[in-house]
C-alpha cells in the first residue's frame, strides 16, 4: 500500500512540471526501493499512475466542465463517454504497472548479485 | 550449486531486460505521433492533453503584468466574451488587441498564415506539398513582402502592426504546452512567433479570397471555338433587370482620363491541357444605409453583411477599441491590428466586395529552357527568379523556382494544376494584389473618421480587394464608393489571355480616386450594395465584364424604396428576407413550357405546389427545394453540350434567365448532340423529369423530407475539417442569389446593424462564437440565434469604468 501511495503523490506532483512520461520514472524508481514482490509491485504501478490521470480527469470533468472531452468522444468514435476515462486511466496505468515491475526486476537482480556475494 | 545461482541470476535478467525494454518502447511510442494520430500519452494526460482545453466559459477579474506595454490597458468582457479595450495610446491598443485576439483565436491566425504562405507541409508534411507549391507560385510572400515594406515606411502602421506583433508574442510566450489551443496538440506542433509579415499575409490572403479568380483562360478558348458573336451575346455584362449600386443616372462629376486604345491581335493562345473540375466563386455581400429621412429615429441606419465561407474558429472577431482619439467598436480579423466593419461614435461603414478584375494573364516567350529571358518589346529582357523553400515535416525541403517577368510571377509553367484548373500555363500574372498597399492605413483612418470627408480621405489608401464602402454619419450623410484601385483599361481588357511582349497590353495607368464611382446623399434616401454591377453603361471607365447576378441587389432596392419609418427591427427582416427572385424571373416560363398532360399525379402535384408557391425559400419549403434542381438541371441542358468541357465555363445566370424568361438563344438550347432539334419546351420536361427523379431517388417520395433545409444541409466546418469540431445540420433559410445567402457552407459571416445618433444602437451576430477553442461553450454559441435571424445588441463602452450589466469581468494590464 505504501508503495502504492508514494507512486501515486510523487507522480503527481512531478506531472504539473515535467512530461508525462515521468510517471514511469516515479514507478519504476519506487518499485526499486520499495518493491517486495513482483505482482504487488506491478499493481502498485498500475493502480498508482492509472488513478492519479482518472482522478485528475474526473476534477478536470468537475471544475472545468466536458465540452472538449465530448467533442474527443465524437472524434475518436466512442459509443460512450465513461470509455475515454478507461482509456486515460489505462494509459497511465499499463505505463505505470510496467515501469515499476521493471524497478522492481531490477531491485532482484542487484538484491541476489548481493546474496550471491556474501555466500 | 553455482551453476544454479547462474541459471537463477540469469533467469532475472531475462525478467528485467525485457520489462525494461518494452516499458521504454512504450513510453517512446505513446511520445510519439503516429501517421495522424496525435501521440497519445501527451493527448491523453489529463495535465498536458486534450482535458486541458475543457472550459467552462466563466470569465474571472485578472491582474496582468505584461512588458511590452507602456501604460495601464484595461480590458472588459462582455457576456459574449467580446473584449472591449481600454488603453492610453495608440501603441498600448494594439498591443492589447494583439494579446487577446491571440487568447482566443491563436491557431486559427496562425493556420490561416500559414496557408497563405504556403507553409502546411511544415505541419502536415508530404501531402500539402502541392498546395504549398501552389501557394508560393501564386506570389503570396512576394505580395505580403510588398505589403509589409509599405505598411513600414508609414509611421502609424508601422507602430499599429509592431504593437500587435508584441502582442501577439506576449501571449504565446506566456503558454505552457498544456495552455496550446487543441489543434496544436492534435497535429503535435508549437506556435511560432509572429511577425508583421504574418499582418500583411493575412491581408492578402483576404485579396486571394475576394479578388484571385479570373475566368481569362476559359474566355479565351470559348472565343477561339465560338467566335466573337457568341461571346458578345453570352458573356457579357448583361443584368436581368439593370439596377446598379450607383443609381442610374447620377452624374459622373469629372473629366475622365483618356482609355487606351487596345492594341490589334491581343488574343493569344491558351494551353491545351485537360483539367477536372470548375472553381465555384460564390463571395458575395450586402449592404446598405438608409438616410435619417427614412427612419423613425431620424438619424441614419447601417446595415453590413458580407458573404463568406462559414468555417469554425470564425473568421471575425468582435472587439471594441478604445483611445483617446478611437472608440470604434464591430469585427476585427484575426490576425490584423483595427476593425474592418463596424462604427464608431459618429460614423458606421461596412463593405461588400467590388469583383473588379483586377488579375490579368499574360503569354510569356522564353528565349530557352533555362527561362533567363523573356521576349517584351521586341527585345530579350531577363526574368527576376525567386527561389522558394518549402520545408516538410519529417523530410528534406523542396525546392522551387519561380520565374517572374515585369508582370509577375509565372504561376503554371508547364503543367495545369489540379486545384486551380483556372490557371493559364506559360502565363504570367498582373495581380494587384502582389503591389504593396496601404489597407492598414486606411483602416486605421477608417476607425476613427468622424465624417464623410474623412471617410473619402481614408478610402484613397485602400486599393486591394476593392470594396463597396457603404457609409451612415451623426451629420446625416450617407454614401457608397465603389473603391479601390483600378487599372485605366479599355473595354475587355483582361477578359482574354494577352500577349506578354506587347507593351501596349500592360495596365497603362489607373483611375484617379476621386473618379471611383460613388454617391453622396441620392435622392431616393439610400445607398445599397449586393456585388451587382456598379454602374449603369454612362460610367466612362471599364471594371469587369462579370458582377454577381441582380437579384439580390434589386430586391434590396425594391424594399428600401417602399420603407418609411424604418428601425433597426425592419432592417434585421430585410437581412433575412428570402424571396427567390430567380425563381420569380424564370418559373413562370419554365411551368409554361412544361407539357403537363403527360405528367403522373405526383409531378401534377409538384408542379400545382410550384404555382402556388410564395416564392420563399423558407427551411420547410419544398418548391424552393424543387426549383433549386430543376433550374440547375435546366440550366445544364441548355448549356453542357457546348460548354461543359472542362477547359469552358457556363454564361452567367442572367444569360440563362434572359434565355427561359424570353425564349431567346434557341440555337444553343438545342442540344448538338442529338439528330433532332430540342426547343425550350423539350428542355424544359427533361430537367423537370430528372430533377423530380433525382430527388424522389435522394429523399424518397414522402414530401417531408424534401425541405429545403434538410436538403440544403447548412454546416459550418473547422478548418480542418474535423466533423466533430464542426456545426452540421443547421436549420436555415435562404441561398445564394437570394438576400439570405446562406448556402450549405457560405453565406452571413457578420450581419450588423448600426443606429446612429446622439446615442449610438448596435446589433450583430456571425455563425459561430468568439472563443475558437472548440473545448468552450463560446466556440460556437451564435450559431443558432443566427440561423434564426436573430441578433445580439452589442455593448459599447464609453469610458473603462462605465456601469453595464452586461460586463460580466475587467483584466487589468500593466507593465
Amino acid at each position: 500500500m505504501l508503495l502504492f501511495f508514494l507512486i501515486a503523490v510523487l507522480s503527481f506532483l512531478l506531472q504539473f512540471f515535467l512530461p508525462w512520461w515521468t510517471l514511469a520514472i516515479v514507478a519504476f524508481g519506487c518499485a526499486f526501493f520499495l518493491g517486495k514482490k513482483s505482482v504487488p509491485s506491478f499493481l502498485s504501478g498500475f493502480f498508482g499512475c492509472g488513478i492519479v490521470w482518472l482522478l485528475m480527469s474526473l476534477f478536470i470533468h468537475f471544475t472545468k466542465g466536458d465540452v472538449m472531452t465530448n467533442r474527443i468522444v465524437e472524434l475518436i468514435s466512442l459509443p460512450d463517454s465513461w470509455i475515454i476515462y478507461f482509456i486515460t486511466f489505462l494509459v497511465a496505468a499499463i505505463v505505470g504497472g510496467l515501469a515499476s515491475i521493471s524497478g522492481f526486476y531490477l531491485k532482484m537482480i542487484i538484491s541476489s548479485k548481493k546474496e550471491s556475494q556474501t555466500t | 550449486m553455482l551453476l544454479l545461482l547462474v541459471i537463477f541470476a540469469a533467469m532475472k535478467w531475462l525478467l528485467f531486460v525485457p520489462a525494461t525494454l518494452i516499458t521504454i518502447l512504450l513510453c517512446w511510442e505513446l511520445n510519439t505521433k503516429q501517421g495522424d494520430l496525435p501521440p497519445i500519452g501527451t493527448f491523453f494526460s489529463p495535465f498536458t492533453g486534450f482535458w486541458q482545453n475543457n472550459e467552462t466559459g466563466k470569465i474571472s477579474d485578472e491582474q496582468l503584468k505584461i512588458p511590452g506595454v507602456k501604460d495601464k490597458v484595461i480590458v472588459r468582457m462582455d457576456d459574449n466574451m467580446v473584449p472591449h479595450i481600454f488603453a492610453q495610446n495608440n501603441y498600448d491598443l494594439y498591443f492589447a488587441q494583439g494579446y487577446i485576439t491571440a487568447k482566443y483565436r491563436l491557431w486559427q491566425m496562425e493556420f490561416q498564415t500559414a496557408a497563405a504562405a504556403g507553409r502546411i507541409s511544415e505541419i502536415v508534411g508530404n501531402r500539402a506539398i502541392d498546395y504549398d507549391r501552389q501557394q508560393r507560385q501564386w506570389g503570396m510572400v512576394y505580395g505580403a513582402e510588398n505589403t509589409e515594406k509599405a505598411m513600414e515606411s508609414d509611421p502609424q502602421c508601422k507602430q499599429a502592426a509592431d504593437a500587435y506583433t508584441a502582442g501577439v508574442n506576449a501571449w504565446i510566450n506566456s503558454l505552457s504546452e498544456k495552455d496550446f489551443p487543441i489543434e496544436y496538440k492534435l497535429l503535435d506542433y508549437k506556435p511560432e512567433l509572429w511577425t508583421n509579415l504574418k499582418c500583411a499575409l493575412l491581408l492578402k490572403y483576404l485579396s486571394y479570397d475576394l479578388a484571385g479568380y479570373s475566368d481569362d483562360f476559359y474566355l479565351t478558348n470559348i472565343l477561339k471555338k465560338y467566335g466573337e458573336p457568341a461571346v458578345d451575346s453570352l458573356f457579357v455584362n448583361r443584368p436581368f433587370v439593370m439596377d446598379p449600386i450607383i443609381p442610374q443616372g447620377t452624374p459622373w462629376n469629372f473629366t475622365p482620363l483618356a482609355i487606351p486604345s487596345p492594341p490589334q491581335g491581343t488574343m493569344t493562345n491558351a494551353g491545351k491541357f485537360p483539367f477536372d473540375h470548375q472553381p465555384n466563386p460564390n463571395n458575395g455581400s450586402n449592404n446598405w444605409a438608409v438616410s435619417g429621412s427614412k427612419t423613425a429615429s431620424g438619424y441614419p441606419i447601417l446595415c453590413g453583411d458580407p458573404h463568406l465561407s462559414l468555417n469554425l474558429p470564425s473568421l471575425w472577431f468582435q472587439i471594441q477599441l478604445v483611445s483617446p482619439d478611437c472608440n470604434v467598436s464591430g469585427v476585427s480579423l484575426p490576425g490584423t491590428p483595427t476593425v474592418i466593419i463596424g462604427f464608431n461614435q459618429h460614423i458606421a461603414w461596412s463593405e461588400t466586395n467590388v469583383d473588379a478584375d483586377v488579375l490579368d494573364w499574360y503569354s510569356v516567350k522564353f528565349k530557352d529552357p533555362s527561362c533567363n529571358e523573356y521576349f517584351y518589346n521586341n527585345e530579350w529582357k531577363p526574368t527576376t527568379k525567386r527561389i522558394e523553400v518549402i520545408k516538410v515535416r519529417g523530410e528534406k525541403d523542396v525546392l522551387d523556382t519561380v520565374v517572374y517577368t515585369h508582370q509577375g510571377p509565372v504561376v503554371a509553367m508547364s503543367k495545369r494544376s489540379e486545384m486551380r484548373p483556372y490557371i493559364p500555363t506559360g502565363c504570367a500574372m498582373r495581380w494587384l494584389g502582389h503591389d504593396g498597399g496601404f489597407e492598414l492605413r486606411a483602416l486605421l483612418k477608417l476607425n476613427r473618421a468622424g465624417n464623410y470627408d474623412d471617410y473619402v480621405n481614408a478610402l484613397s489608401d485602400f486599393n486591394c480587394p476593392a470594396q463597396n464602402f457603404a457609409f451612415a454619419d451623426d451629420a446625416n450623410d450617407i454614401a457608397i464608393w465603389v473603391n479601390g484601385k483600378f487599372p485605366l483599361k479599355w473595354k475587355d481588357q483582361g477578359k482574354f489571355l494577352m500577349d506578354g511582349s506587347n507593351p501596349a497590353n500592360d495596365w497603362q495607368g489607373w483611375i484617379p480616386h476621386n473618379q471611383d464611382p460613388h454617391v453622396k446623399n441620392p435622392p431616393r434616401g439610400f445607398v445599397a450594395s449586393s456585388n451587382q454591377s456598379p454602374t449603369d453603361s454612362t460610367y466612362p471607365y471599364y471594371l469587369n465584364w462579370r458582377y454577381e447576378v441582380f437579384t439580390r441587389g434589386h430586391r434590396v432596392n425594391e424594399r428600401l424604396a417602399n420603407m418609411n419609418h424604418i428601425t433597426a427591427d425592419s432592417m434585421r427582416l430585410l437581412q433575412f428576407d428570402v424571396k427567390n427572385l430567380v425563381a420569380e424571373s424564370v418559373l413562370p416560363s419554365m411551368i409554361a413550357h412544361l407539357d403537363t398532360t403527360t405528367l403522373n399525379s405526383f409531378q401534377k402535384q409538384l408542379i400545382q405546389k410550384m404555382r402556388d408557391w410564395n416564392l420563399e425559400a423558407t427551411t420547410t419549403s419544398i418548391e424552393q427545394t424543387l426549383f433549386q434542381e430543376w433550374w440547375t438541371d435546366l440550366k445544364y441542358d441548355i448549356w453542357n453540350d457546348e460548354f461543359g468541357n472542362d477547359s469552358m465555363t457556363f454564361p452567367e445566370g442572367e444569360i440563362s434567365m434572359r434565355t427561359v424568361a424570353y425564349n431567346v438563344n434557341q440555337s444553343w438550347i438545342d442540344n448538338k448532340n442529338t439528330p433532332q432539334v430540342e426547343t425550350l419546351n423539350d428542355v424544359c420536361k427533361e430537367s423537370f423529369h430528372d430533377a423530380v427523379d433525382s430527388l424522389t431517388k435522394r429523399y424518397g417520395t414522402d414530401l417531408k423530407n424534401w425541405q429545403w433545409a434538410k436538403v440544403k444541409d447548412t454546416r459550418i466546418t473547422h478548418l480542418l475539417r474535423i466533423p466533430a469540431f464542426s456545426k452540421k445540420n443547421v436549420n436555415t433559410p435562404g441561398f445564394n442569389a437570394i438576400v439570405n445567402a446562406t448556402g450549405a457552407d457560405h453565406g452571413p459571416s457578420w450581419r450588423m446593424i448600426v443606429e446612429l445618433g446622439k446615442q449610438v444602437h448596435a446589433f450583430g451576430i456571425y455563425p459561430g462564437g468568439q472563443s475558437g477553442n472548440p473545448g468552450s461553450p463560446f466556440y460556437d454559441n451564435m450559431i443558432d440565434k443566427w440561423s434564426r435571424g436573430e441578433q445580439n445588441e452589442l455593448v459599447i463602452l464609453s469610458s473603462a469604468d462605465e456601469k453595464n450589466p452586461h460586463i460580466v469581468s475587467s483584466i487589468t494590464i500593466n507593465h
